[in-house]
């Protein structure tokens, strides 16, 4: 806990603003280290591992769902809050896209409009309970979380929808090659995190992120109106929710309303492992990509090498506690010698 | 005098009319079943309360059907029974997802006199179902073990008898899951030497987009892969979807599912899935609150295990309206 004060008082002195920024690049380097050694190990015990046709439609295309809902939960985890309500919020906005597409015959941009626009209005309303009911984060977005399941049951009739059949060009948006080799849901994904680095780096929600995450009182006194942009951060991840939901879709031929439960634990577990602080106040886009590549790496492997589900899921806890318990024990030391 | 005998008379004469009232409302009340299913999501489960419910109103009972969100949440369904049994209705059906964690609850049913009939997965009762157990009275099921089994049969007259088959399981734990693996597993190990059976993998709860990147993986991992049993509508659908993904040609791979839903019956008639078993799903339903009603109104006991039946459909069967009326959207 002194170790986060400490954190906190030296981001808000701005003083040590360059061993902060090292700080911050080691993580991410230490990250992505982890990411070239599972890939390599895996690599070595598969070959086939490593093949195109593997990466590209086997690893890259698993990120692409959770992938987006990390970005867009990584500036909710820098403010110091949290959004649990991803996962389902996933499945409501999918089966949403899926009704209005069918009922209206859109095309496939109007489609993904609706899709970003219903996410940020998910994101918004989590914004609205947080500052004008003042619920803690956790509560708001568990809140939320069990809402949309509920909406998405409803709305859908417990039925899923199908595109594929019905709409043209609606499976391209995740399969499709814009660029030859490399799906469509793959372009998004990395065309988001670009947008969301420079969202987050270089434009004033970007650093009310990151001050509302070190010091939220502080950023208040200072004048910032904090309720206003937080409704507004959520929101921004509510965008990404909605752009989730559309290659979710997309992938499947059919919006299911009993996916997304669950997907929250994974994207935020991409987020911290990708070096991103629970307690708020640091975090990278790029960390959470390589989070979220760790994770689909690993449980790609595992699958490749076709070693029994059990142990693959125990191997996943212990990558997991391993990836962000060395981050720990860096920054302790580095908390220690500065 | 007269004013006392018209009040015995009037009396009496209520009596009567409340007596023979309540005799006839016993028989003939309007019965109140609790099912507790073990979903609500799939369609299957939707199939199932249809069955119930038509069942239901023939034999003037009314049904409250309701399921986890996800078939992984047995506390979340155990909350449900015991609210069912605190509600005190005339009968409950239940569809186990704890088999072992349930037998407790169904115990407290019983104690409280509330007759219980399973449907779809039985719990692990100790003993013979039947009056005598304080459990249950009975299942009605579908032998899952059996369907897996026509299943192996069918996967391997496809594939010539030989090859690499991948089982994508969609639960280890609940006791349909298994036997749907168990029932293929055990009928190519005993009967075709030549099939090699990869590790079975699982998509928990048949998560559709697990079971796409599942079979993504598989495919890259074995070039001469033959082919995938899928054991639930979920699960069929993930992989036919990585087969599209991966843009393999119509029947290179073969796929055997479970269930039928819209998406599914389209790749069947498309090709790109080969087959799928279907239980009756309305069977289940129907069968379910039939045996309850006799039971609480007629005192008819139950026959312990009552087989719904399952088939086998591709695209050559499918309009048969044996197999078309168990099929859902």
């Amino acid at each position: 806990m002194s170790e986060a004060v400490k954190a906190v008082e030296s981001e808000v002195e701005g003083g040590n603003r360059l061993s902060a920024f090292a700080k911050r690049e080691i993580g991410r380097v230490l990250a992505l280290g982890s990411l070239v050694v599972i890939f390599i190990f895996f690599t070595i015990m598969r070959p086939v591992f490593a093949s195109w046709e593997n990466v590209s439609g086997g690893i890259l295309m698993s990120t692409t769902v959770i992938g987006l809902l990390a970005i867009g939960t990584t500036f909710v985890i820098i403010t110091g809050g949290i959004d649990l309500s991803i996962g389902t919020a996933t499945a409501l906005v999918a089966i949403i896209v899926g009704k209005t597409v069918m009922a209206l015959d859109l095309g496939v941009v109007s489609g993904m409009i609706v899709g970003v626009v219903v996410g940020g209005l998910v994101g918004v309303i989590n914004g609205l309970l947080i500052t004008v009911l003042k619920l803690p984060p956790f509560i708001a977005t568990l809140a939320t979380m069990k809402a949309a399941q509920g909406l998405a049951l409803i709305v859908s009739d417990m039925k899923p929808v199908l595109f594929t059949t019905d709409v043209k060009g609606w499976d391209s948006i995740a399969q499709g090659n814009l660029i030859p080799k490399i799906p469509n849901g793959v372009l998004i994904l990395f065309v988001g995190a670009i947008i969301a680095a420079i969202i987050l780096n270089k434009t004033v929600i970007g650093r009310y992120t990151f001050a509302i995450g070190s010091n939220e009182a502080a950023t208040k006194l200072s004048g910032v109106k904090v309720n206003n942009w937080l409704v507004a951060i959520y929101g921004l991840g509510g965008l990404y929710v909605g752009m989730a939901a559309v290659v979710l879709t997309s992938r499947l031929g059919s919006a299911r309303p009993d996916l997304g439960l669950g997907y929250e634990l994974e994207a935020i577990a991409a987020v911290i492992i990708g070096g991103t602080s629970l307690l708020g106040g640091k975090g990278t886009i790029s960390g959470t990509i390589i989070g979220a590549l760790i994770m689909a790496v690993l449980v790609n492997g595992l699958r490749i090498l076709e070693l029994q589900q059990e142990w693959q899921y125990v191997i996943t806890g212990i990558v997991i506690v391993i990836a962000v318990w060395g981050d720990n024990v860096r920054r302790r030391r580095a908390g220690e010698t500065s | 005098m007269k004013k006392v005998l018209t009040i015995v008379a009037v009396a009496s004469a209520m009596a009567l009319v409340v007596g023979t009232g309540s005799a006839v409302n016993a028989a003939d009340k309007t019965l109140k079943i609790e099912l507790i299913s073990k979903g609500e999501t799939h369609q299957f489960w939707q199939a199932v309360k249809k069955g119930a419910e038509d069942q239901a109103k023939k034999m003037n009972a009314t049904i409250h059907f309701q399921g986890p969100a996800t078939e992984t949440m047995i506390d979340k369904q155990l909350e449900m029974l015991d609210g069912a049994i605190a509600l005190k209705p005339d009968a409950i059906g239940y569809a186990a997802l704890g088999t072992t964690e349930s037998v407790s609850h169904l115990k407290a049913a019983h104690t409280a006199g509330i007759p219980v009939y399973m449907f779809d997965t039985a719990a692990s009762c100790p003993g013979a179902l039947g009056t005598a157990s304080d459990c249950a009275l009975g299942v009605a099921y579908t032998n899952s073990k059996a369907a897996g089994s026509l299943a192996a049969d069918k996967m391997a007259a496809l594939i010539g008898g030989k090859g690499k088959v991948l089982v994508i399981g969609h639960s280890q734990t609940n006791q349909t899951g298994i036997d749907r693996r168990d029932g293929f597993v055990n009928r190519i190990k005993a009967k075709y030497k030549n099939i090699t059976l990869l590790p079975v993998q699982y998509s928990e709860g048949g998560d559709a987009l697990k079971a796409q990147e599942i079979t993504s993986a598989a495919l890259v991992a074995n070039k001469d892969l033959k082919g995938i049993y899928g054991t639930n509508e979920g699960v069929s659908i993930g992989a036919g979807q990585a087969f599209k993904a991966a843009k393999l040609t119509k029947g290179k791979v073969k796929l055997i599912g479970f269930d039928s839903g819209k998406q599914q019956v389209a790749n069947i008639k498309s090709g790109l899935q080969s087959g799928a078993i279907t239980q009756s799903p309305m069977g289940i339903g129907a069968k379910t609150v039939e045996a309850l009603v006799n039971y609480v109104r007629e005192k008819t006991v139950p026959k312990p295990l009552i087989d719904t039946g399952f088939y086998y459909y591709d695209k050559k069967n499918i309009t048969d309206p044996k197999i078309a009326g168990n099929l859902y959207e």
